[in-house]
């Protein structure tokens, strides 16, 4: 009796044989399962993954740095110069580790926005889905107030006033992009009120608190995955206008859409320097969404 | 022998309608639960059987209003406060939902929401409560316990998932269980077994049950006492073999009517004509005028009070006279 302890909901994870002993299969892994089945969602986490990696490990094993000049190699094509992969820019840097530096900055951008956006959505949303009446009307009207707001004029306003600040782009981002989350996380707060096992949980005696915690919230998990994965590309795309509009990081530090921007200043003469970052960021963008079509999939089979 | 555990006084429920309007769920009702005994509240749908118990459970709907007593020993369950409350739901005084499917939770594992219980009320170590959640599970005949316990929900059939909650109800030995339809979402044949295992847990732990059903059937075979709603109000409450036998009120007379038989062939089955009141709109008169075939004016006018007697109670001007009872039909 004691290897049939009592574990936590089945982990995510690649490993799940078809064979395997017969035990309790979690609503998680089961979904699990079937994103597995999703061959275009598999393959473009796959690439995701490599393109990641490619961030993370790319700049260190190359020999240039994102901001160093080579004087004797200024805006050379891709494969012009050994090392030089994908040529260089203007001003001699070397194109393939900028790609590589922008696109750390572009997804951390994404990242960042979407996990700040998910909590701020999720407290917000589900807050006011359990307190519901009149709370729940006015932090709503909240959310509809920020949306009826032109948030590029707002964001322009912020960091053309405050300064082009990593930081700051990613709160500006943030600020206009968790209402989605919101509005979607307390209508299924409400509908989830309403369910039985709920109603079943506090006639056991279980305190509002505890039910929050253990079975709404868990209840909430797989529409929230599948939202902050929708709000990953968005929140980059923003940070890509943004970068385009001139607004993003500041030189020499860099961002797929700062990259986007100067290559798309020169493209007539030099065309690799719009070309590379422009195809990285539709892949990973592309990717993006399908993994997140492949996460809604996953969690909602219809 | 006869300790009164459950003693309901008056109990109402209202909701706040429309435009400021109440709306009256429940009115008045009243009944002492003994120790051991089981209850039947039968009534068609909209009638107050669900509300009431909801109300007692302090499970009600937001806008949802109680007023009246439910002494439970000495405290007032309605004016408890909600931390009080919680020491003794789940643990002296337990609920079965209706619909299985729906009132456990998808993502939590069975072992978990039974032991939650147990650690949660009687203090055990996980271990403990493990041990005795499969003792549950094994006492409403789930084979295979020590493994079925760490499975989900969704891979339970409706009749095993019926039992999970009866033993997860059972799990503290309630006083009271209250169980609101728990046949209704099931198949017929699951239903007689899910009857037996019930009354058989009921004699074991002696908990006294409220069972609420529209099934009279049910009633039958299940219950001591019956109590008979319409439009939110108690019609009659009696023993339930005199209440089958000789029924005072004439809706209690033709819900029995309707009540298909083997034993006799009809042509044509019977049934009430009329629909249940609107309780939206306020009553002046008995709830049951509109479709009584005994209804004099003084029904149209004035409520019928609700009277006890020494094996129940009754709200009718005109109760049956049991020797002249005869159903007519339309």
């Amino acid at each position: 009796m004691s290897s049939l302890s009592v574990t936590g909901p089945g982990a995510p994870g690649s490993s799940a044989p078809d064979s395997e002993p017969v035990r309790g299969m979690s609503p998680l892994r089961h979904a699990c399962k079937r994103f597995l089945r999703h061959r275009s969602a598999v393959l473009s986490a796959c690439v995701l993954t490599l393109i990641v990696l490619a961030c993370l490990l790319g700049p260190m094993m190359l020999a240039y740095d994102y901001d160093a000049t080579d004087w004797d190699n200024l805006a050379r094509p891709p494969g012009a110069v050994p090392g030089h992969y994908l040529g260089t820019d203007e001003l001699g840097r070397d194109v393939l580790v900028r790609m590589l530096i922008g696109a750390r900055v572009s997804l951390l951008v994404g990242v960042l926005g979407a996990a700040a956006s998910t909590l701020i959505g999720v407290a917000w949303g589900a807050t006011a889905g359990f307190l519901g009446g009149r709370i729940d009307g006015l932090m709503m009207r909240v959310v509809d107030m920020l949306y009826a707001i032109p948030y590029l004029l707002i964001a322009i306003l912020i960091i053309t006033l405050l300064g082009r600040e990593f930081y700051l782009v990613i709160l500006t981002i943030t600020a206009f992009s968790w209402m989605d989350m919101a509005r979607v996380v307390r209508g299924q707060t409400l509908t989830l009120r309403t369910r039985e096992f709920v109603d079943a949980a506090r006639a056991m005696g279980v305190p509002s608190r505890r039910i929050i915690t253990r079975h709404i919230i868990p209840n909430l998990m797989g529409l929230v995955v599948v939202y902050a994965a929708v709000i990953v590309p968005a929140v980059m795309l923003v940070e890509s206008v943004l970068s385009f509009l001139g607004l993003g990081v500041q030189e020499p530090m860099t961002s797929l859409g700062v990259l986007v921007h100067d290559g798309a200043a020169v493209m007539e003469s030099l065309p690799w320097l719009l070309l590379a970052p422009g195809l990285l960021l539709s892949v990973i963008l592309l990717c993006s969404n399908y993994v997140g079509d492949g996460l809604r999939d996953a969690f909602d089979p219809k | 022998m006869n300790e009164i555990v459950l003693n309901v006084n008056d109990l109402g429920v209202r909701f706040a309608g429309h435009a400021g309007q109440q709306v009256h769920a429940v009115d008045g009702l009243s009944f002492a639960l003994a120790r051991g005994r089981s209850l039947g509240i039968v009534g068609e749908s909209g009638s107050g059987k669900s509300q009431s118990v909801l109300a007692m459970m302090r499970l009600l709907a937001p806008g949802g209003q109680a007023s009246g007593t439910v002494m439970f020993g000495r405290t007032n369950l309605l004016t408890l406060p909600e931390r009080r409350l919680n020491q003794l739901r789940g643990n002296r005084i337990a609920m079965i939902f209706q619909d299985p499917m729906t009132a456990l939770n998808p993502y939590l594992r069975v072992s978990r929401q039974m032991t939650e219980v147990l650690v949660r009320h009687l203090g055990l170590t996980a271990r403990q409560a493990r041990t005795r959640a499969i003792a549950a599970l094994e006492a409403v005949r789930i084979s295979d316990a020590a493994r079925r316990i760490d499975m989900y929900p969704h891979e339970f059939s409706g009749g095993m998932r019926q039992r999970v909650m009866i033993a997860m109800a059972l799990l503290c030995e309630p006083d009271v269980l209250i169980a609101d339809e728990p046949t209704t979402a099931l198949d017929v044949t699951v239903q007689a077994d899910i009857l037996a295992l019930l009354r058989e847990r009921q004699q074991t732990c002696g908990t006294s049950i409220i069972f609420i059903t529209h099934d009279l059937g049910v009633v039958a075979e299940l219950c001591d006492e019956v109590v008979v709603m319409y439009g939110g109000r108690m019609m009659e409450h009696a023993p339930v073999h005199r209440l089958f036998a000789t029924p005072e009120h004439p809706y209690t007379a033709r819900l029995l009517a309707s009540v298909p038989r083997m034993d006799q062939r009809a042509a044509r089955l019977f049934s009430i004509p009329g629909q249940p009141p609107d309780i939206t709109a306020r009553q002046h008169g008995c709830p049951f005028v509109a479709r009584c075939s005994h209804a004099k004016t003084l029904c149209q006018v004035q409520p019928p009070p609700y009277v006890t007697h020494a094996s129940g109670g009754l709200a009718c001007h005109f109760p049956q006279a049991r020797s002249t009872l005869e159903f007519t039909g339309t």
